[in-house]
């Protein structure tokens, strides 16, 4: 089963979640580090403090962008013209091309009349695969100035082969989100109790819905926030997806945190909770038939 | 000589957009004949690559200069290699902007005025 953990509202708790149900498992899983544009998994893993430049295997990332050969282009404008990105631009019969706003789809090679344009990798980040014991770990980092995040996600997702998988999405409702979501069997939402939390989890929760992944929510901080949970209710009955556990906003918690530390090494119990939650979307993820519902692709 | 001003809207007194790309229209000034024509800007609503595709735009309809508030480094690099020339202002109108041009009293702009958009103002 591929778990996606989403939040909407960026720093809810996401990379919280997805490490500590990692660790819970005690089984073999694959945590994916999609959150490509600030990945920080590693920081909180047991030996935290990867030094992702001498990772155990580090792998280059690559999208294959046009090159145009002068000596055929005859400075038609048809690349430019198909171009939906602005990537190519002809001014006095000479192509200009912008990698940083290429999105890779191939287009301008194919509709070249005059096969003047060829494709090269363009490298757009690196993906740094590890091991913590059951956890086979693979976190994918954009470089700097690289807007093109999807390909780096997806890439980092085909480093997954069928074990239970957490993937850890950016914040917000974007393409890396959906990206990152795109084929999971269940999400987990996690959202703290406040205006903002509520709003983007309504937000994320609407793309997931979209999407057809079941989903579940996990309130991160309980007891910070509104006075009651009523709001929260609203949005979870407003899409059907249950209110799966509650992480007390804590003093242990918040050391452990601070301290770069799993919450599951500070608060043991955690870890029933989080095997519970995972249990739950397998539930919810598996239809009595056996076959997987959702937004399988 | 053509020019191209970036223009926020069109009733008089038009009003400078300070936007190059996302400027909803653009007058075209013929100094020679004082013809002048405003054309909406019809790719000012796009997702990305906005400045280098209205750079192309301005170059295509024949212009050698461009007024506008502030450039971006596609736009910038695409007027540069038409050969146009960038002047920046922060005049707020069309009129005020061209006679501070035919004074001589714009500044020229050797290197963009800031860095990419990636789709308006939403990065993350």
């Amino acid at each position: 089963m591929t778990v996606v953990v989403a939040s909407g509202k960026g720093g809810t708790g996401k990379t919280t979640v997805s490490v500590g149900l990692a660790l819970s498992l005690e089984q073999p899983v694959h945590l994916l580090d999609c959150d490509v544009e600030a990945p920080n998994t590693h920081l909180l893993l047991p030996n935290a403090g990867l030094d992702l430049a001498s990772a155990q295997e580090t792998n280059r990332c690559t999208v294959p962008v046009p090159r145009v050969n002068p000596d055929r282009c005859t400075g038609c404008g048809a690349c430019s013209a198909f171009c939906g990105f602005g990537a190519l631009a002809v001014v006095r019969n000479r192509v200009l091309f912008f990698d940083d706003l290429c999105h890779a789809c191939g287009g301008c090679s194919l509709v070249c009349p005059e096969g003047a344009i060829t494709e090269v990798p363009h490298e757009i980040g690196t993906i740094v695969d590890s091991h913590y014991g059951p956890i086979h770990h693979v976190l994918g980092e954009l470089h700097v100035g690289q807007t093109l995040a999807p390909p780096l996600i997806r890439a980092v997702k085909e480093r997954a082969d069928g074990l239970a998988t957490i993937i850890d999405a950016a914040p917000g409702t974007t393409c890396p989100v959906m990206e990152a979501a795109r084929g999971a069997d269940a999400g987990l939402l996690v959202t703290e109790n406040t205006p903002f939390g509520l709003h983007d989890l309504a937000l994320a929760a609407e793309v997931f819905a979209d999407l057809g992944i079941p989903s579940g929510i996990v309130l991160n901080r309980a007891g910070i926030g509104h006075e009651d949970e009523e709001k929260l209710r609203a949005v979870s009955r407003r899409f059907g997806f249950p209110i799966l556990m509650r992480i007390p906003f804590s003093d242990a918690i918040a050391r452990a945190y601070a301290e770069g530390r799993p919450i599951v090494s500070a608060v043991p119990g955690l870890r029933t909770e989080f095997r519970a939650v995972y249990d739950e979307l397998a539930r919810m993820a598996i239809s009595p038939s056996g076959a997987v519902s959702g937004a399988r692709s | 000589m053509k020019l191209c001003v970036t223009t926020a809207t069109t009733e008089a007194p038009a009003r400078l957009d300070r936007r190059f790309g996302r400027s909803p229209f653009l007058t075209f000034v013929d100094t020679d004949t004082d013809e002048t024509k405003i054309e909406e800007n019809g790719l000012a609503d796009g997702a990305s690559g906005v400045g280098a595709k209205v750079a192309q735009l301005v170059a295509e309809r024949g212009a050698t200069v461009v007024i506008t508030g502030q450039i971006g480094p596609s736009a910038f690099a695409v007027l540069d290699a038409a050969g146009i020339a960038t002047y920046t202002t922060s005049a707020t109108t069309v009129a005020e902007a061209l006679a501070l041009f035919r004074e001589g009293r714009l500044d020229s702009a050797r290197a963009p005025t800031g860095p990419g958009h990636h789709g308006g103002s939403r990065r993350r």
